[in-house]
């Protein structure tokens, strides 16, 4: 059997170890378009914050699986001839396809925004240019006050270059903070040296011999020797746009991942498919997800038959300068129905979002031990029955499930 | 735990609020990272006497059935329950041998600032405990009752006078009979120490009854403190003040007094009652002046003689401090939290220690000697002045929230009321209705607050369904400060929960003395070692009923209790004969024997025992069906 | 393999597991040198008490470990003996793992930055822990001794033995 791979993340990865793990025999071939391949890709702010780290996996699993790895791009997808066209010619043929392309940024239409010290931040290669770049630069601005924003900011700084954070919405880490949770974490970005502007979106930027201006509708402006962009990411679905795969912001799949073509299927950021909670199509951008939907997609297409439930695009664990969070679920609930539960004291942040007997958002700042308790209520959506006080006081423990009438998968 | 599960005192609660928000740590706190605690502390199945230990039973039989040296379950429970009466008899006997010490420094003319107040209770306690009175001067007569009271802390020939010519005859008898009779307040605690150690006593009920020897000698010494502070202070009248958190005045030096002993915080409410002190905290800022609070035990010594309020107690002591206005806490010694040190950190409040075997790092001593006392009093005073003037006025924040508190019934004033009713026989009021029902009996509330309960909720549940059934009800100590907090020590309590029979005779006494309505529902008969008011006004009501106190119709509890000395105390309110309810466990469960002998054994020997109910409205159910029962063995309805 | 099983009914909540496991953790693996060791050495286990129950909640190992599953730097992996353990120089403290883990038995290491959790003692025969349980609410034993013993349980228990 045939399997080819699309991607190198955490997506692909997963899948062709899940798929080696049920074939033995298996041709594996994985097409990655990036040089340095696998990679943990949330680790490459460490090159810019050290100039070098190793962002390589401990065990190789190219080797330890057997998988042919490519490295080419891939031009589409030919459905009659169950190949897949290379940038190099090559056409290498299929009986199962993954795609896990990912997702790349998103970069804005604003004048002036692509140019010499402008960069990304998504791949090794980007860090590594950010990286080439930051000599001699006193000021950088990050455009975009997402994770990836705060995280290159926080790598910029670390190399001693000044660094203003320009996010146009009202506060930084929108969807994954409140806004007490977000002055928490600018504060202590503030405490590193990290400016922040927020509720002003970026209009404009020109170079004049390598200084750059950023300039904002609310008509301030930053000069910086370094831009980077983080404005979020958006399914890499180029490739497949026309090859007959259904695709919407992202390649749509059904329960077992796979696509309206029967063979295809698709994992990771490239996904488009349920929010767990609001049960609304959607897509996930986290490391974690793509790990899980790779499991699955790659148990599926050597033979298994695993539903994937959906997941929570909010779920992220973070350390901001000094700070440990964990957010998942909804933060901040535009819907009726929720009941908000707030815990705000010296070195702490609680927020727990109830709707009915679930739980469905909580935020830890500050003190994150037993969020796990709380993440697995919202992503294994466990009704809390009389635990419900229990949950809103912050308290709960691993304890408190057993010998409830409905323990879900937290029982022994 | 949320905040309703720590107290059901809105103002304790407002307080736990500010304290969360300040990020301050709490009781409560400490209790949560406490956690579970350890099964075999709980159990009593943990020895540490010996260096071979610490050993450990395991009451499930699959570990150790003994100790190294062979204990078993039965000894190491024994052994530990006798060292925590030991310990409590040790603090009373401190206590009373303190103010023993005083007197007679005082009858000797070596501390001006003691006179003897109350010359009519010096010749009272004299002539019970066999000191000639006639024609004698009450120096004179003082020096004596010093000194027979300082003899009974060392081991004596005879029983100790204290508990003898205290108790019914019935009692001394059944007392000799099981040879539990001390002769001597710390020798007893001493040999109690002795037979608990490596290699002595191994016979569990020998153990037991070594530890009711040693209770009564906890009995003891509580009665003399009870005496010789009235000797020294004047002894306790009726008086009307108020209790709660507000009662701290945001424009007044606020100082609160807290721990038991009334010999320095006596004089410090005496001091700060005069002009120069009061002019002292006008000119810091303090246009209210100087204001004195009460915690605790002390607390309850300088409300009932002074009528000082009571800012808190016990368990919430730390709120005083949360308010943000205290601006001295004067400590003496028991039942004072070290982690007041910390909370006072987070304010301006100065923690001022006085007591050479009571200091606390990073609190201010400011060391108390009787020569000494008003100096003392003075510069405590002068350090809470400097102390307002670091006050911040932002963190201001007093629940403004307290109740009236009807206090000071002590014996004395309680048969002095009686006896405008009856001038003849002041009890004769009390006998005949306790006769006819109108008081279907008579519990006394003692205690504290405990941590694992929600504050006050075990008293307030358990006294409205007493009253309701015509139970008169004595409270002290820390039992006194949640009635206190919660209003039920007002006429207007009675009126409102008690039944028509103990209304009817709570009116009559009231009218009588003139009080234009009812007594307060509780009596308040003082702080904890004045346990032994409530033990006389019992042993009245027996000598004139002619019969024994474990045929009488009262009962006692301690629904939330904490410390060795209140185990001391419902040690000997058993061996006194009185049915004794405990709200917590004690860490006793881990022996059968222990246990049966405590809860059942305790009845045939003493005819009182312990009965051990967390659930409030069970316990109260089970205190009237007591009481029916000893009303049925004197023949009286039920 | 035999396995680490817990018995609620038997835990006293001594703790003398927490102490085990943390002196077992530490720089000289003795109690007393363990108390002075600054900064001290962290439990990696955790006892737990709710109405009527009290029991120490240790780490599976899970099979199916999200902890591991969700490492984003390389840092936890499976020994040869399927436990799932720590190459500490990975660890970048990013929490993911404590936010995956349904049991909450990973915490941080404030001082070093990293996360910690359960290693089974993998040096030793008898973890810790269940070594110094006085009452044997923690015990190694086959998974199938385990079940052997809860049906003979369950039928005195019906048979009303």
């Amino acid at each position: 059997m045939n399997y080819i791979i699309i991607g190198g993340g955490i997506a692909g990865i997963t899948a062709a170890k899940a798929v080696r793990r049920r074939d033995a025999q298996a041709e594996i071939t994985m097409i990655s378009a990036e040089k340095t391949c696998p990679y943990y890709r949330p680790l490459i702010p460490l090159l810019i914050e050290k100039g070098d780290a190793d962002v390589t996996y401990a065990e190789d699993p190219i080797s330890e699986y057997k998988i042919n790895l490519l490295q080419d791009r891939v031009v589409r997808v030919a459905l009659q001839e169950r190949d897949v066209v290379l940038a190099s010619g090559k056409r290498p043929g299929f009986d199962k396809l993954l795609i896990a392309t990912g997702s790349r940024p998103v970069i804005p239409g604003i004048e002036g925004i692509s140019g010499p010290g402008i960069y990304t931040l998504r791949t090794v290669d980007d860090a590594l240019r950010i990286n080439a770049a930051v000599q001699g630069v006193k000021k950088a601005a990050v455009i975009g006050g997402g994770f990836v924003g705060i995280k290159a900011a926080l790598a910029l700084i670390r190399r001693g270059i000044e660094v203003i954070i320009i996010e146009q919405l009202g506060q930084i880490l929108s969807r994954r903070l409140d806004a007490r949770g977000a002055e928490i974490v600018s504060e202590a970005l503030a405490r590193r040296g990290i400016k922040i502007m927020t509720g002003s979106p970026v209009s404009r930027i020109t170079h004049d011999s390598g200084r750059i201006t950023v300039r904002l509708e609310s008509g301030s402006t930053t000069e910086a020797g370094l831009v980077v962009v983080a404005a979020g990411v958006r399914p890499d679905i180029e490739a497949f746009r026309d090859s007959g795969i259904k695709t919407g912001r992202g390649i749509l799949v059904g329960e077992t991942l796979e696509t309206n073509v029967p063979g295809i299927y698709a994992a990771g950021d490239v996904v488009e498919f349920r929010d767990l909670l609001t049960g609304r199509p959607c897509v996930s951008g986290l490391w974690s997800n793509a790990e899980e939907m790779g499991r699955i997609a790659g148990s599926n297409m050597a033979g298994d038959r695993i539903k994937f439930e959906g997941f929570l695009p909010v779920m992220n664990a973070a350390d901001i300068a000094g700070i440990p969070l964990v957010s998942a679920g909804i933060i901040e609930p535009v819907e009726e129905g929720h009941e908000t539960v707030t815990d705000d004291r010296p070195g702490r942040y609680r927020r727990l979002v109830f709707r009915g007997d679930r739980l469905e958002g909580a935020l830890f700042i500050g003190d994150v031990r037993n969020a796990g308790i709380y993440v697995n209520l919202i992503k294994n959506r466990i009704p809390l029955g009389g635990l419900k006080e229990k949950a809103a006081s912050g308290d709960l423990q691993y304890v408190h499930f057993i010998k409830t009438p409905q323990p879900g998968r937290l029982a022994v | 735990m949320s905040d309703q599960g720590k107290s059901t005192d809105s103002a304790t609660l407002s307080a736990i609020g500010e304290a969360r928000k300040a990020g301050i740590e709490t009781v409560w706190d400490r209790y949560q990272a406490q956690v579970p605690q350890c099964g075999f502390g709980e159990t009593g199945l943990c020895c540490r006497h010996c260096l071979q230990g610490p050993c450990r039973i395991d009451p499930f039989g699959e570990g150790a059935r003994t100790g190294v040296c062979g204990a078993d379950a039965d000894v190491m429970v024994a052994r530990g329950l006798s060292r925590a009466i030991a310990a409590g008899a040790a603090s009373h006997g401190g206590h009373a041998k303190h103010l023993a010490h005083t007197l007679l420094k005082s009858a000797k003319g070596e501390a001006g600032d003691y006179p003897l107040k109350d010359e009519a209770k010096l010749r009272a306690v004299a002539g019970r405990i066999g000191i000639k009175t006639e024609g004698r001067e009450a120096r004179e007569i003082a020096v004596d009752v010093a000194e027979k009271a300082l003899q009974e802390f060392s081991e004596k020939e005879s029983p100790l006078v204290w508990a003898a010519t205290t108790v019914t005859k019935g009692r001394v008898e059944t007392f000799l009979k099981l040879g539990v009779v001390p002769q001597g307040i710390d020798s007893t605690v001493a040999e109690s120490m002795h037979r608990t150690t490596y290699g002595v006593d191994a016979d569990p009920v020998n153990i037991l009854l070594g530890a009711v020897k040693c209770a009564l000698a906890d009995y003891a010494a509580c009665h003399m403190a009870t005496d010789i502070a009235d000797i020294l202070f004047g002894t306790p009248q009726p008086v009307v003040t108020r209790a709660n958190l507000g009662v701290i005045k945001s424009d007044s030096v606020n100082i609160a007094l807290h721990g038991h002993n009334p010999l320095l915080s006596d004089i410090i409410v005496q001091v700060a009652g005069e002009q120069e002190m009061n002019e002292l905290a006008v000119a810091a800022g303090a246009s209210g002046g100087i204001n004195i609070v009460g915690v605790c035990c002390t607390g309850n010594e300088v409300m009932m003689r002074h009528r000082i309020p009571l800012a808190t107690s016990s368990v919430s002591q730390e709120t005083a401090i949360l308010t943000g206005a205290l601006d001295a806490m004067v400590v003496d010694y028991q039942c004072i939290m070290p982690a007041l040190a910390g909370a006072a950190e987070c304010y301006h409040t100065q923690l001022i220690t006085t007591m050479p075997i009571a200091k606390i790092p990073n609190a201010l001593h400011i060391g108390f000697s009787e020569a000494g006392a008003r100096d003392c009093a003075k510069e405590i005073i002068r350090a809470a002045t400097d102390a307002f003037k670091k006050r911040d006025p932002a963190r201001i924040n007093i629940p403004g929230i307290s109740s009236a508190a009807f206090a000071g019934f002590s014996t004395e004033a309680i048969l002095s009321a009686l006896s405008l009713v009856d001038k003849d026989d002041p009890l004769k009021p009390i006998t005949d209705n306790i006769a006819s029902g109108n008081i279907y009996g008579v519990c006394l509330f003692a205690g504290c607050n405990n941590v694992k309960i929600t504050q006050d909720a075990n008293y307030t549940a358990m006294i409205t369904e007493l009253v309701k059934n015509n139970v008169l009800i004595l409270a002290t100590g820390c039992a006194s400060g949640a009635f206190a907090r919660h209003g039920f020590m007002t006429p207007e309590a009675t009126e409102k929960y008690a039944g028509d029979g103990l209304k009817a005779v709570l009116t009559a006494v009231g009218q009588a003395a003139g009080l234009n309505g009812p007594l307060p529902l509780v009596l308040h008969m003082g702080s904890c070692v004045d346990n032994s008011r409530a033990a006389d006004i019992a042993v009245a009501i027996a000598d004139k009923l002619g019969v024994d106190l474990n045929m009488l119709p009262v009962v006692a509890s301690a629904p939330e209790p904490v410390t060795e000395k209140a185990v001391a105390i419902g040690t000997w309110a058993v061996a006194a004969g009185l049915p004794t309810h405990l709200g917590i466990v004690p860490p006793v469960l881990g022996s059968r024997t222990v246990t049966e002998v405590l809860t059942s054994t305790a009845k045939e020997l003493f005819g009182g025992y312990f009965i051990v109910e967390t659930d409030p409205l069970k316990a109260a159910e089970k205190l009237l069906s007591v009481l029916g029962e000893r009303r049925r063995g004197l023949g009286l309805g039920s | 393999m035999k396995q680490i099983f817990v018995r609620p009914d038997r835990c006293m909540a001594c703790k003398g597991c927490e102490t085990a496991c943390a002196v077992q953790h530490s720089a000289d693996k003795t109690l007393f040198s363990a108390v002075l060791q600054s900064p001290p050495p962290m439990k990696r286990l955790f006892v737990e008490a709710a109405e009527g129950i009290r029991m120490p909640v240790i780490c599976r190992h899970c099979e199916d470990a999200p902890c591991l599953r969700a490492c984003i730097s390389g840092c936890l992996y499976r020994d040869d003996h399927g436990f799932v353990r720590r190459r500490k120089e990975r660890c970048i403290g990013c929490w993911t793992c404590i936010m995956l883990c349904p049991f909450g038995v990973i915490t941080r290491d404030r001082e070093k930055h990293i996360a910690v959790k359960c290693d089974r003692c993998h040096r030793l025969d008898v973890p810790a822990c269940v070594n110094a349980c006085p009452t044997r609410a923690l015990v190694m034993a086959e998974p199938e001794e385990v079940a052997a013993d809860r049906r003979q349980k369950a039928v005195r228990a019906e048979s009303g033995g």
